[in-house]
């Protein structure tokens, strides 16, 4: 156990612990839904520490968010999500610093139910690209990291219209469609996202959803902003919620038509990833995601494994060791770890 | 040192300035700073109102939010079956030992019972009328319930599920005794005052005796001085502090003497640090002033020196280089200077001394020249008046002369037929005594024999005679004076000097006749060419002289004579003698045929320059 | 800790034989609703079906996590473990939707439906209140 000599590390892995041991029963405490007229209030924090080989260890206060939804009738169910995001807390060589907080509107929309099984969204939300990203929230995922192939090269956000129609709400067998007419409300910056979208439509066609399993494709038309780019992709993703295992994957491909700098005209990837309850609470987590970028020579592999303590199912403790190889993206080789607490 | 003495004089001044100085900064300080800590104590007891406010609206605050955030607690929901599974409570109890509440929670459902408290064995109480509201969220101030001991504030909230109607209320209360510690006096005392409109009604003021009611108005801030249990205190209000919809305010007080304090302390401060720099600095300015004084003492006493001695290459010993050395320097300098300068005016003195002697000499001989000049103008103006008067009386005189013979000529015209009209009256008488008879050459003799006819005829004759004869003396005497005056008039004349002195004696006649005899002899008898009129008056004035000069009987001897070719004249008399200046110059006339000048004259002085000016010799022979 | 120890006792007062009891789903008495199949119940369980035809919102009570009706529950309907669905709702707590609510006992549930009048539940207990009615029932196999 190499890393663990990296007396960085160490340390990360005692806080873990502690943390483990202190924040579990105030957090636990801390719930809490309003119940100021048909309004809900809740929201979820994300604290993370990350330790790569090559760049200072750091720990940030990765998601402060809070989302207030209300259902009053029909036509009027707004939903807004605000996000303080990538707050440093400490930085190695930097020490404590707590001036910085980057907030961003990250979904506003209104639900209008025309029918019981149709459904008008207007507004900024999550482009229902995949289920990695309609549910991304760091308590209901299994890792720190997020895979390339479900934020990467498609819009994430999508500031327009969507229309969903569900054929069976059983089987969660459903249609979405979705359209953005200009850009997008409040994008975060472009250190957070490779690229800006201007005008985006698409659709997901999803199969199944329900408790056992979902499958899902989605198709993507994107106008880059300020450039040329335009990118088309198509994407399958599924899961599998087994009673001894959860088994996940997303396959990508999108055409990349661009006249920056490129190495092929696509970027295309997938991943696999397992989870393992073992005992007591505990998961065992395994990744896989090869990923080549249009504009990256190398392809990128990342394997990953990771152990999941959740308590409680709004509650996780997360401590990973991720491998890269090839091109670099968002996430090296390193140790990262993190706490996620739904409230 | 006398009390002149600059040290003395410089110390004292100090002395004077430093007590000034401190005197005037003590004031200054006194009523400006008192000013500005009174305004600063009055900002202070404000913030400290202000921060006591904060601190029970923080306190108050909290539990709020608390409240607000734990009714939205899913656990709240049993409200709705009256806490059956005793979830409420159970939450209640661990809410109240985490946030260790001062107070107590109640759980009230929608009829008003209670159904789940932290404080034992309440359950089933109603809900008191303080703690109804219509409102989603009260602050219930200071008041009483009947299931709790003492007051206590309450923080009312309804419980509300989403599209559900109220199922119950929330209270937390906290009692009013903790209120009370938090209001407890320190340095300052305090008063909650609930604040609505007006801004007036009682507070509770707590002070170290205990907690009193005192009136809060709308004139709080203007009110200067707070009397309490006969203490003065200084007063100041915060600014009003919302929770919910409850407003107060906390006034604050401070004993006026604690406030004052600091400034009593700084002048006490200010007085010790004048005297402790003034000391030294005292101590200081003597030692200056002695390092000034000395040297101009020595200078001084250098001075005394060269005074005393007189010696002024006495030089002054000068040491440093300081302005009292460039006095010493200065006044060496200026000593021999002085010597030289002294030196220079001793024989300037002594030249002087010789100067003023001649000039005295010099202003002597001047002197006497201006007097004898004054004296020759003064007989000069005398001699002119004369000359003027004398060519007046002249001109007057031959007026006279000339208007009197007329006269003379009408009387000496009129003589002749006089004397033969006569001749013919008394040929007339006679012829008349002729032709009458006897009475009537009878009557004629009487008559004749009457008036002395006789005598008349022979008296008439002598008459008409010395009629002639005082005619011709006045014709003589008019003609004299005719001639004395013709000849003053300034003029070279050729005349006979003889004539000149005769007339002159004509016209002095009766001033010596039968007194004094003048015997004349006169061997000149030549025509001589002068100035007659003034040689005239000459002859006029000696002759004067002479007669004067005799007092009673006397003679006079009148002589002219040819010498070479000058014409002598020579006046002497038998008088008394002149003085003796006089004396010195005697006359004699001495006349040069020509050149004569004119010039009046009186006296002897006078008639000396007479005859001097008319360039004739002349001695005064005083005999 | 406490809450098991009440849960413990609720146990002890209900009848015995837990494992065999049938399972009810039970609402208030004045809902048209007179009968609701698995698939239904379902749907309202996961939050897709959300107002009674004549409009009223459904409000779907759980009982806790632990209880063996909820187990029961969850199985009878799902299929599933309750751990599984309490993803399931953390999930749709993320999508904006409002997970049901927990009441901790069956006493309590059946307090719940009978006061507010959208509310739907489970227990194993036959409730005798006339304020409820039964909308299914599960027999154990």
């Amino acid at each position: 156990m190499s890393f663990l000599l990296h007396s960085n590390r160490r340390a990360l892995v005692c806080a873990f612990s502690l943390a483990m041991i202190y924040f579990a029963p105030p957090l636990y405490a801390d719930k809490s839904a309003s119940w100021l007229d048909a309004v809900t209030v809740s929201g979820y924090a994300k604290l993370a520490t990350s330790s790569p080989n090559r760049a200072p260890t750091a720990v940030e206060l990765d998601d402060l968010s809070l989302f207030v939804s209300g259902k009053f009738n029909r036509w009027l169910n707004p939903f807004l999500e605000a996000e303080a995001y990538k707050i440093p807390l400490w930085e190695e060589g930097k020490g404590a610093q707590f001036n910085s907080a980057q907030l961003v509107v990250e979904r506003l929309y209104n639900d209008i139910h025309v029918t019981e099984n149709d459904t008008l969204r207007a507004g900024k939300f999550l482009a229902p690209i995949n289920h990695w990203n309609i549910v991304h929230a760091a308590p209901l995922v299994w890792t720190t990291n997020r895979p390339v192939t479900s934020s990467y090269s498609r819009a994430n956000y999508v500031t327009g219209v969507n229309v969903r129609h569900d054929f069976d709400a059983l089987s969660g067998h459903a249609l979405e469609v979705y359209w953005q007419p200009v850009e997008e409300f409040n994008p975060k910056p472009l250190t957070e996202h490779e690229r800006h979208y201007q005008t985006v439509a698409g659709a997901r066609w999803i199969a199944h959803e329900d408790l056992d399993y979902y499958l899902g494709v989605s198709f993507q038309h994107a106008d880059v902003a300020k450039s040329n780019e335009i990118r088309n992709s198509i994407s399958v993703d599924g899961n599998w919620q087994h009673k001894w295992f959860e088994l996940e994957s997303e396959l990508l491909f999108t055409q990349v038509d661009t006249d920056q700098l490129h190495y092929r005209n696509h970027d295309w990837g997938g991943y696999v990833q397992m989870a393992v309850p073992l005992v007591e609470h505990f998961n065992l987590i395994g990744r896989y995601e090869h990923f080549e970028f249009a504009n990256k020579l190398a392809a990128t592999d990342t394997a990953l494994g990771g152990i999941v303590y959740r308590p409680v199912p709004r509650l996780s403790f997360k401590l990973e060791w991720q491998q890269t190889q090839g091109s670099i993206f968002q996430n090296q080789t390193g140790l990262y770890s993190s706490i996620a607490v739904l409230f | 040192m006398s009390r002149f003495s600059l040290s003395v004089r410089l110390t004292l001044f100090f002395s004077l300035i430093v007590l000034l100085v401190t005197t005037t900064l003590s004031a200054v300080v006194f009523y400006q700073f008192g000013e500005k800590i009174n305004q600063q104590i009055e900002r202070n007891l404000t913030d400290t109102a202000d921060h006591k406010a904060a601190e029970i609206s923080n306190v108050l605050l909290f539990e709020r939010t608390n409240l607000l955030s734990w009714r939205a607690s899913s656990v709240m929901l049993d409200v709705v079956v009256d806490d059956l599974d005793k979830r409420i409570t159970t939450e209640l109890i661990n809410l109240k030992q985490y946030y260790q509440l001062q107070g107590d929670l109640y759980v009230f459902n929608a009829a008003g019972v209670l159904i789940a408290s932290t404080q034992p064995d309440v359950l089933k109480t109603q809900l008191p009328p303080a703690w109804q509201t219509q409102q989603d969220y009260a602050l219930v101030f200071k008041h009483e319930v009947p299931f709790i001991n003492g007051s206590v504030i309450a923080h009312v909230t309804a419980l509300k599920p989403p599209q559900l109607k109220t199922q119950g209320y929330l209270v937390m209360t906290h009692s009013w005794e903790d209120i009370s510690r938090l209001l407890a006096p320190k340095d300052s005392s305090f008063a909650l005052h609930k604040a609505h409109e007006g801004n007036q009604g009682s507070a509770d003021l707590f002070t170290a005796n205990g907690v009193q009611t005192i009136e809060i108005n709308d004139d709080f801030s203007e009110r200067p001085l707070w009397i309490f249990d006969g203490i003065s205190y200084l007063g100041s209000i915060s600014k009003s502090v919302s929770v919910g919809d409850f407003s107060f305010q906390i006034a604050a007080f401070m004993p006026k003497k604690l406030a004052l304090e600091p400034l009593l302390e700084l002048t006490k401060n200010l007085l010790l640090a004048a005297a402790l720099v003034g000391v030294p600095m005292i101590v200081l300015v003597s030692l200056l002033s002695r390092l000034l004084v000395t040297p101009i003492k020595k200078l001084t006493a250098t001075i005394r020196t060269i005074e005393d001695s007189n010696d002024l290459s006495i030089k002054v010993p000068v040491s440093g280089r300081d302005e009292v050395a460039d006095l010493g320097h200065a006044f060496n300098r200026m000593t021999t200077r002085l010597g030289e300068l002294f030196h220079k005016f001793l024989v300037v003195e002594k030249e002087l001394e010789d100067l003023n002697l001649s000039l005295e000499r010099q202003v002597i001989d001047r002197t006497q020249q201006l007097q004898d000049a004054l004296l020759k103008l003064q007989s000069a103006q005398t001699q002119l008046v004369q000359s003027e008067k004398m060519a007046s009386l002249g001109q007057l005189v031959a007026g006279i002369a000339h208007e009197i013979n007329n006269p003379i000529g009408a009387i000496y015209a009129n003589m002749p037929p006089l004397e033969e009209y006569i001749d013919d009256i008394k040929g007339t008488v006679e012829f008349a005594q002729s032709c009458m008879d006897e009475t009537e050459a009878q009557k004629l003799n009487a008559h004749m024999a009457q008036i002395d006819y006789t005598f008349v005829t022979d008296d008439l004759a002598k008459l008409l005679n010395s009629q002639k004869q005082a005619a011709d003396r006045i014709r003589n005497i008019v003609l004299s004076l005719r001639n004395f005056s013709r000849l003053d008039q300034g003029e070279v004349k050729t005349v006979r000097l003889e004539e000149g002195l005769d007339s002159t004696l004509q016209m002095l006649h009766h001033n010596y006749k039968d007194r004094i005899t003048v015997e004349k002899d006169y061997a000149l008898n030549e025509m001589v060419e002068c100035y007659a009129g003034e040689l005239n008056q000459v002859f006029m004035n000696i002759l004067a002289n002479a007669i004067q000069a005799i007092p009673d009987k006397g003679r006079i001897f009148i002589t002219t004579a040819k010498m070479n070719d000058q014409a002598v004249v020579s006046i002497a008399d038998t008088g008394t003698g002149m003085p003796d200046e006089v004396r010195k110059k005697s006359s004699t006339l001495s006349l040069p045929p020509k050149r004569w000048a004119k010039a009046p004259g009186l006296a002897c002085r006078f008639l000396t320059a007479l005859l001097k000016n008319t360039k004739a010799c002349s001695r005064l022979n005083p005999n | 800790m406490k809450r098991l120890i009440v849960l413990g006792l609720t146990a002890a007062l209900m009848p015995f034989s837990i494992a065999w009891a049938d399972l009810y789903i039970i609402a208030n008495k004045d809902l048209p609703a007179t009968q609701l199949d698995k698939e239904d119940i379902a749907a309202i369980y996961l939050l897709k079906k959300k107002h009674w035809e004549n409009g009223d919102d459904i409000m779907p009570i759980n009982l806790p996590p632990q209880a063996d009706a909820r187990t029961r529950f969850t199985a009878e309907i799902f299929d599933s473990t309750p751990d599984k669905l309490g993803s399931y709702w953390d999930k749709m707590l993320f999508k904006g939707e409002t997970p049901p609510v927990t009441q901790n006992s069956e006493q309590a549930v059946i307090l719940f439906v009978e006061r507010i009048k959208g509310a739907i539940g489970y227990v194993e207990t036959k409730p005798q209140s006339p304020q409820i009615k039964i909308l299914q029932q599960f027999s154990s196999k």
